[in-house]
């Protein structure tokens, strides 16, 4: 295999690949990062065996076509190091040698046949597909509600439900709950799916949002999630490729802990709130890490205090409020986590009691549970 | 049982009785040793020479200056239950002599070769006389020193069963000398001597009229002085409602806490005299264990000496034979003011671990036939911030400590393993601490010294686990984990002292499968679990859901069953009937180890990388907490290794 590449093209490769490959392994094989040129594409792939992810760039002149593998870390340094605007990279019998305009690198690699097949895109049918813009939005509006662990549901990952046309994403850690809502393409208007996303294929998938109006392609196969993206008309099927294991286990049962009887409701600024309560947090610590509400008079007071330290106070101008006074108190993170997620200007909270849960809501597209503290 | 030939009951003959008693009350040389020091100090006398061939086989000897035996009570003096001590009931409730049975004499006479010499002061001449088993010589004139000498020559000749059971030559002398040892330390009026095999010990010359602090420096060496903290009933602040109560009370203590470096694996180095006495009580070992829990780890013994003083009515000291027993009649009062004042000490004391380095030339001791390596016991900072504000016993006078030159620390310190080598921060990298513009007007002086913010100038990160930085003294290293952990721990303990910890409610309870007895203990916790911010209930008969958990908690990624089921489990064990409180005060044990649980999980673990910004945090926690320098199992957090150590290392000394 010989070709000439774009360094560019390579830095982005390796920034994307590098994100899977596992940098602490004992087999060899999964450190690498395998090239493969082919009908004047050269693709990268790398995996850690839960997720793979396979970019192609047609910013390259293929000499000879071939296959290589090839320690990903070494490879990916000197793309990075060169001031170069192409690199080439010939190989045989193993053996990677690098040449850029004043340098010549020689770095062992291992057969190509060593490193995991991976799915054939070729095979698949993919069910359904949403824009990249709004997949961002659908990912950036569950994935920081997850938890790291939990023994007895599979929330540590994201819940993606499709249900003809509407694709739901759902999170949650145990204490807060993120719902985020969406359209997606589909043929098969009356079909479902339902399945949990660890989270580190949905940060890969972050990072492959752009341009936003790509489409990005889902399909399933075993217990695997396969996205593939086309940009324009192209064939989706021989670019770039994100597989995944999925989390097995079940989601707990979501609905029910969606408050339907809440009595108190306060609608906000939402650039308010967060600048209130990012203030009202700089006197908390960790051990007295809420902050109080205290919903009164058709106003807001947020207060907060850490032992040995000091106490806040900010009052916030409610845009409106309906229901009796309340004080409650919420971790202000969990507040901010969801806010600064929102890009409307508007958002509601709605109440019932202190030790009840609160809902923020924006638009028919975000609902957003959380629950309260206990105040000192 | 029947033994054909011996059916007749018969009173046995002296000797036998006499046998028989020295059973009980002779075990060893030792027990000789002991009951005619006793008996010495007993006679009033300020200089005791104690001399011993073959480890108490062949020879026993003591001398003293005291009062003497008059010479035609010399006979009666061996005779069984005689004595001077006391002579009428009312005695026993009141004692104040170390012996008082009137057995010990008799009982050694009876199982050895035994030579009594004394003189009265108003006696003329001495008068000697000689005993074997029951044959009993003539007092006899001779020429000594007001005073007496026992000679002893020969233990269990007679009894053979016994001889078979003494050990060692080298054994039976440690015996010996852990017993003058304690004597002395509970005389440190009377001057001690031990010779063995016609040396004499260092640790054993004893100059008389020694004051407390000098007669345990003495016996216990110089060396551990920087480590051991005056303990004293009289707090050096203006308590008054306490001095008032100790007062009353009648009990007064004095002594010595060695720092948790200085434990041991047993409770040899424990030293406790009532009323000049040394005894073993379960009282004050207890009270002892407790002041250093979460100091040190429970498996091990601190070396503390500690004098009580108290009204012999409110003691039992006719127990044992031994009299090593004693019955308190309040044994709370005592208890409780062993705890207090050890508290009060360990509080105030900085008792960061120097590190133990095998220094690269040995100084070798020689002592009871043995070598070993000498101990490098270095200086403690005692200028800990939490100081400031506690009152800190007076160090004494240290200069005027005469004596004292070997010392008898068996052991080295728990050894530390030594520091892997690291590579010298670049002058580079100096953030002189000095640089706040405030304290460099303060105090005028060197931009080296650490800032008295707690900000380290430089520190290292070990492997993801140690904290290296440098302080007045050397290099300071952290157990980041263990340091946590005692922040967490004492961050806790201050929060529920003052009330419910912040809880977060579930949007779903966690569920936790458990056996019926757990639900039990679930009933009889909750007032603890709601103080520590947990709100669980049963679900059935075999589950707990988990309403609400402390936020702390998860902030630190705890997961709440696996936390829960650990704390019943935990708290299941130790509590085994009865409601459990959660005040710290009344369930101490039980709420010390739930919260020791909760800041072992919460902590940074070993291996975990911190950022600067966190290092920095956490070291200048470290000189506002107390207790900085043990975790709550009371393993050190922190170890030194000082200038000195290094120089020794680098043999540039």
């Amino acid at each position: 295999m010989k070709v000439i590449c774009d360094r560019s093209a390579l830095v982005e490769a390796f920034n994307l690949v590098g994100g899977v490959i596992a940098t602490r392994t004992p087999k060899v094989v999964l450190q690498c990062i395998k090239l493969s040129a082919r009908d004047g594409v050269l693709t990268l792939s790398g995996t850690d065996l839960e997720a793979a992810l396979r970019f192609s760039t047609d910013r390259v002149e293929i000499e000879r076509e071939g296959e290589a593998l090839v320690p990903a870390d070494k490879l990916g340094q000197i793309c990075r190091e060169s001031a170069d605007s192409t690199l080439t990279i010939d190989v045989e019998d193993d053996k990677a040698v690098v040449r850029g305009a004043d340098s010549r690198f020689t770095i062992y690699g291992y057969a190509p046949s060593e490193f995991p097949a991976l799915v054939d895109a070729s095979k698949l049918k993919p069910t359904f597909s949403v824009e990249a813009g709004q997949m961002r939005t659908l990912i950036e509006r569950t994935l920081f509600a997850t938890a790291r662990e939990n023994s007895r549901y599979a929330i540590n990952g994201v819940l993606v439900k499709r249900t003809g046309k509407k694709i739901d994403m759902v999170a949650t850690d145990g204490r807060r709950l993120a719902i985020s809502r969406g359209t997606c393409a589909t043929e098969d208007t009356d079909g479902e799916m339902q399945c949990i996303i660890p989270t580190k294929a949905l940060n890969l998938l972050l990072k492959l949002t752009d341009p936003p109006d790509r489409t990005i392609y889902f399909s399933t196969v075993d217990s695997q999630i396969v996205f593939l993206f086309s940009d324009g008309d192209e064939d989706s099927t021989a670019g770039t490729m994100l597989v995944s294991n999925l989390v097995e286990g079940s989601f707990p049962p979501y609905e029910d802990v969606v408050p339907k009887d809440l009595d108190k409701k306060a609608c906000f600024d939402v650039d308010t709130l967060i600048s209130a309560v990012r203030r009202a947090a700089l006197l908390t610590n960790e051990e007295s890490k809420g902050v109080r509400l205290s919903f009164s008079g058709g106003q807001l007071t947020i207060q907060s205090r850490a032992p040995e330290l000091g106490e806040a106070e900010i009052t916030v101008p409610l845009t409106s409020y309906d229901g009796d006074d309340l004080t409650i108190g919420f971790n202000p993170n969990f507040i901010t986590d969801a806010l600064k997620r929102l890009d409307s200007p508007e958002m509601t909270l709605e109440l019932q009691a202190p030790s009840k849960p609160g809902m923020i809501r924006s638009g028919p597209e975000f609902t957003y549970v959380l629950m309260p503290v206990s105040l000192a | 049982m029947y033994v054909p030939g011996a059916t007749d009951i018969q009173i046995l003959p002296p000797l036998l009785i006499n046998q028989i008693a020295a059973g009980e009350v002779i075990e060893r040389p030792a027990s000789v040793v002991k009951e005619l020091v006793e008996n010495s100090v007993d006679a009033g006398a300020t200089q005791i020479e104690v001399t011993i061939e073959r480890g108490g086989h062949e020879l026993i000897q003591i001398s003293d200056d005291g009062c003497g035996i008059p010479q035609d009570q010399l006979l009666l003096a061996m005779a069984p239950h005689a004595t001077s001590k006391i002579n009428k009931q009312d005695d026993l409730d009141a004692i104040g002599s170390l012996g008082f049975r009137g057995e010990a004499l008799a009982s050694i006479v009876s199982v050895s070769r035994t030579t009594i010499t004394s003189r009265p002061a108003d006696q003329e001449t001495a008068c000697q006389i000689h005993a074997e088993g029951d044959d009993f010589g003539r007092p006899e004139p001779c020429g000594r020193s007001p005073g007496t000498t026992i000679t002893v020559r020969n233990l269990f000749f007679n009894t053979p069963a016994r001889r078979k059971f003494l050990r060692t030559v080298q054994t039976e002398f440690n015996h010996i000398s852990e017993l003058v040892q304690r004597m002395a330390l509970s005389h440190p009026g009377i001057g001690f001597k031990l010779t063995h095999n016609g040396k004499v010990t260092g640790t054993l010359d004893l100059p008389p009229n020694q004051t407390p602090r000098q007669r345990v420096l003495s016996v216990l060496g110089r060396e551990v002085e920087p480590e051991l903290h005056e303990v004293s009933s009289e707090p050096a602040g203006d308590d008054a409602a306490s001095m008032a109560h100790h007062a009353r009370s009648g009990v007064t203590l004095w002594g010595m806490a060695g720092s948790p470096g200085l434990a041991r694996g047993t409770n040899r180095y424990q030293y406790v005299f009532l009323n000049g006495r040394m005894i073993r009580d379960k009282t004050i070992m207890h009270a002892i264990k407790e002041a250093y829990r979460g100091i040190l780890d429970p498996t091990r013994f601190p070396m503390v000496v500690l004098y009580i003083e108290m009204d012999p009515r409110m003691v039992d000291v006719n127990v044992h034979p031994a009299k090593s027993e004693v019955r308190f009649r309040d044994t709370q009062v005592v208890h409780g003011l062993v705890l207090s004042s050890l508290r009060r000490t360990l509080l105030a004391a900085d008792i960061t671990r120097p590190v133990s380095v095998p220094s690269s030339n040995w100084s070798l001791r020689k002592q009871q036939d043995r070598t070993e390596p000498r101990l490098d016991f270095t200086r403690v900072d005692r200028t800990s911030s939490s100081s400031d504000h506690r009152p800190v016993p007076d160090p004494g006078d240290r200069t005027q400590i005469p004596g004292g030159s070997g010392f008898s620390v068996q052991q080295a310190r728990e050894t530390v393993e030594p520091a892997p080598p690291l590579p010298p921060p670049s002058a580079a990298d100096v953030d002189h601490a000095g640089a706040d513009g405030r304290n460099r007007e303060e105090t005028g002086a060197h931009d080296e010294s650490p800032s008295p913010t707690g900000r380290p100038p430089r520190v290292l990160q070990v492997h993801n686990s140690y904290l290296v930085v440098e302080d007045e003294e050397g290099i300071v290293i952290i157990d980041q984990h263990a340091l946590h952990e005692r922040i967490m721990f004492e961050d806790l303990k201050r929060r529920i002292l003052s009330g419910n910890l912040e809880s977060q409610r579930l949007l779903m309870p966690a569920v936790i499968d458990v056996q019926p007895t757990d639900l039990d203990v679930l009933g009889r916790a909750e007032p603890l679990l709601t103080r520590l911010g947990i709100e669980a209930e049963p679900m059935g008969r075999r589950q707990i859901g988990i309403h609400a958990f402390p936020s702390f908690l998860f902030e630190r990624n705890v997961d709440p069953i696996e936390f829960t089921t650990s704390l019943l489990a935990m708290v299941g064990q130790e509590h085994t009937d009865g409601p459990i409180s959660d005040d710290w005060y009344t369930d101490e044990a039980v709420v010390h180890d739930v919260l020791d649980m909760m800041a072992c999980k919460a902590a940074v673990k070993a291996g975990d990388h911190m950022t600067t910004e966190e290092i920095e945090a956490l070291l200048s926690r470290r000189g506002q907490i107390d207790r900085s320098g043990s975790c709550p199992h009371g393993r050190p957090t922190t170890i030194r290794l000082s200038l000195t150590d290094l120089e020794k290392q680098f043999e540039r000394r």
